[in-house]
């Protein structure tokens, strides 16, 4: 005969006190685990969507910039150097540049190593009549990349030939290879462009050298055709313009408002946008998790609380219903701190108990309710629970424990 | 409230005195007192060459389970525990002894009181005649010095009351001292030596020898 046998047999009599005891202990617990176990599920998730967003902004910003790379170079260069002196109403209404530069201005600026522009095109257009096609063409020297490119955007027309637009090959029956006059000389065409659906469709690339001889035009430009690149603020135009202006101060910058660029921009804002989405969105579920912890940090204990005043309360019905037997007990020559013992080992039984299932429960219903949630359990709550619930039954009865323990088994028995 | 003045007792080694008395005339306390339950106000207690009530609770507690028996009228089992380890309950004091000779003690005391067929039985499974059996012996587990009785027949029957006299009687010519306390003045006849309480002072007193009882 122990003291826990008595504990054990008790805790079999008296099963509804127990199994009230245990459920109070059980919902605390489960309270604590669950709320516990909801907040990890919910920074877990939090985490893994926030991940996920991420990789999907990265890789999406990262395919932009290759598709900007690709578009910017297929539709032309988006930046044009023009002598200072333009008048740009002429230049837009003309589709060209009416005063002239020296050629040399490229070379300065390729010297430069402008780093905001990574190619430098130098170009003469003027309109032309092209005599023997008898028609009006655009004309435009242009002598390929200045400097050393790594990749070049462009190729150069080589001298003796012509590149021509798609109306012109097209009704001059012309193809690549084929011999044709321009004022009074022979070119062989190089290259026949497709519709294009612009003025490039009646235009004739040559060779700068060329061009500038045939206009009498020699050493001369009337626009530096650029791509911008590498730029470190979201004004491009004011940071080119501000180094192009050191270089080549005679000179205005003007930057053509293409698809390219459009495009390039509302996908640079579409990346800045997401991105500050991904920030807000970490910001309002950072908020989220705050606002849970802070309802747990009032639950939980109000919970912890509640059942603990009901563990007290149960504990003390318990007390009564036995004076009859500790009166006995301690006539019996069971010492108080046995008497003690009786009810804090029931307590202790029934938070250790209470936690087992209290934990399984609360973890077990999150579990359930987060199936995607990853790996939930999480040892240090179970350790929590195994700590908390018999130091919380134990507390809870220890009032009842302790009237139980002092009682005066004379008086106990003489009232039985 | 004064309820004994003055009442001097003493029980010798193989006596078993009967104490009787009106309802409120102090017999139970001096039971009480006896079972050191209850300190006196005055006065001396010693019971086996000890004064229980010069040791502390805890001590005294021990001096109970260690010299003392006690038998109820309510019987006073533990509900949810077996006849067997109701009797073997004192040991919870005692446990210093050794326990397979506990349960020797138990068995035996079980079977001499005719409780073999019932030790695995619940209080509530038992007659009331099987109750009080298992109270006397749970009462002589530890072999004690001094069996006090309160009104211990008043819920039996006459053949269940006849039975628990002789195991007293048993008890006190084995060397124990018994001090039963009641109202009946035919349970009172089967003690050798009656004793009566009235107004607090020990006024009648007839002995008999033990051996004769």
């Amino acid at each position: 005969m122990s003291l826990w046998r008595l504990v054990l047999k008790e805790l079999r009599h008296r099963k509804g006190n127990f199994a009230l005891s245990l459920l109070s202990v059980s919902v605390a617990i489960a309270t604590l685990a669950g709320a516990l176990t909801l907040l990890r599920a919910h920074r877990q998730r939090t985490e893994s969507l926030i991940a996920e967003k991420q990789a999907q902004v990265e890789a999406a910003a990262a395919k932009m910039e290759d598709e900007i790379r690709k578009i910017t170079k297929n539709l032309g260069f988006n930046i044009l150097i023009l002598p200072k002196d333009q008048d740009l109403q002429s230049v837009y209404a003309e589709g060209f540049a009416e005063k002239t530069m020296p050629e040399a201005y490229a070379a300065r600026l390729a010297d430069a190593n402008v780093v905001t522009i990574a190619h430098i095109l130098p170009s003469l257009t003027r309109k032309f009549d092209w005599e023997e096609a008898r028609r009006t063409v655009i004309l435009i020297g242009t002598r390929g990349e200045v400097g050393e490119q790594k990749k070049p955007l462009l190729a150069a027309v080589p001298p003796g030939k012509l590149v021509l637009g798609y109306e012109l090959h097209r009704q001059l029956n012309l193809k690549e290879g084929d011999s044709v006059g321009l004022k009074g000389r022979t070119f062989t065409v190089h290259k026949c462009y497709p519709a294009r659906g612009s003025k490039d469709d009646i235009t004739v690339w040559m060779d700068l050298a060329e061009a500038q001889q045939m206009l009498d035009m020699a050493g001369r430009i009337n626009a530096i055709l650029a791509l911008e690149c590498n730029c470190a603020t979201l004004d491009r135009l004011a940071e080119i313009r501000a180094e192009v202006a050191g270089i080549l101060p005679d000179t205005q910058v003007v930057e053509f408002q293409s698809q390219a660029v459009a495009r390039a921009e509302a996908r640079n804002l579409a990346t800045a946008k997401a991105l500050a989405d991904l920030e807000l969105e970490k910001r309002h579920r950072e908020a989220m998790q705050r606002e849970g912890e802070t309802l747990a940090a009032w639950l939980v204990p109000l919970v912890l609380l509640g059942c603990a005043v009901w563990i007290g309360v149960l504990a003390l019905v318990n007390v009564k219903s036995r004076l009859g037997e500790i009166g006995i007990l301690r006539a019996l020559g069971v010492r108080s701190g046995q008497i003690l013992f009786l009810f804090l080992g029931k307590a202790l039984l029934t938070g250790v108990l209470g936690a087992t299932a209290g934990f399984g429960l609360g973890y077990g219903l999150c579990a359930a309710w987060n199936p995607g949630a990853g790996d939930l359990f999480d040892a240090r709550v179970l350790a929590l629970s195994l700590g908390l619930a018999p130091v919380l039954a134990a507390a809870a009865s220890w009032i009842p424990a302790q009237i139980a323990a002092r009682q005066d088994p004379a008086a106990v028995l003489r009232e039985d | 409230m004064s309820v004994l003045r003055g009442a001097s007792l003493e029980l010798g080694a193989g006596e078993f005195a009967a104490l009787r008395g009106a309802s409120g005339s102090g017999k139970s306390t001096l039971l009480w007192i006896a079972g050191a339950l209850l300190a006196p106000d005055g006065g001396e207690v010693e019971i086996a060459g000890e004064k229980p009530y010069a040791l502390n609770a805890e001590a005294r507690a021990r001096f109970r389970g260690r010299a003392l028996g006690f038998v109820f009228q309510q019987f006073h089992l533990v509900p949810y525990l077996s006849v067997r380890d109701n009797v073997l309950a004192p040991r919870l004091a005692h446990h210093e002894c050794d326990a397979r000779a506990a349960e020797a003690r138990a068995d035996e005391l079980i079977e001499r009181f005719g409780l073999t067929s019932r030790r695995h039985h619940v209080p509530s499974e038992l007659s009331t005649g099987e109750r009080q059996r298992a109270a006397l012996a749970r009462a002589l587990l530890n072999r004690p010095r001094l069996l006090l009785a309160d009104e211990p027949t008043g819920n039996l029957d006459e053949a269940n009351a006849r039975a628990v006299f002789e195991h007293l009687k048993e008890f006190a010519a084995g060397g124990g001292a018994v001090l039963m306390v009641t109202h009946d003045a035919r349970a009172a006849e089967q003690a050798p030596r009656q004793l009566t309480l009235k107004e607090g002072r020990l006024e009648a007193e007839r002995a008999a020898a033990p051996a004769q009882a």
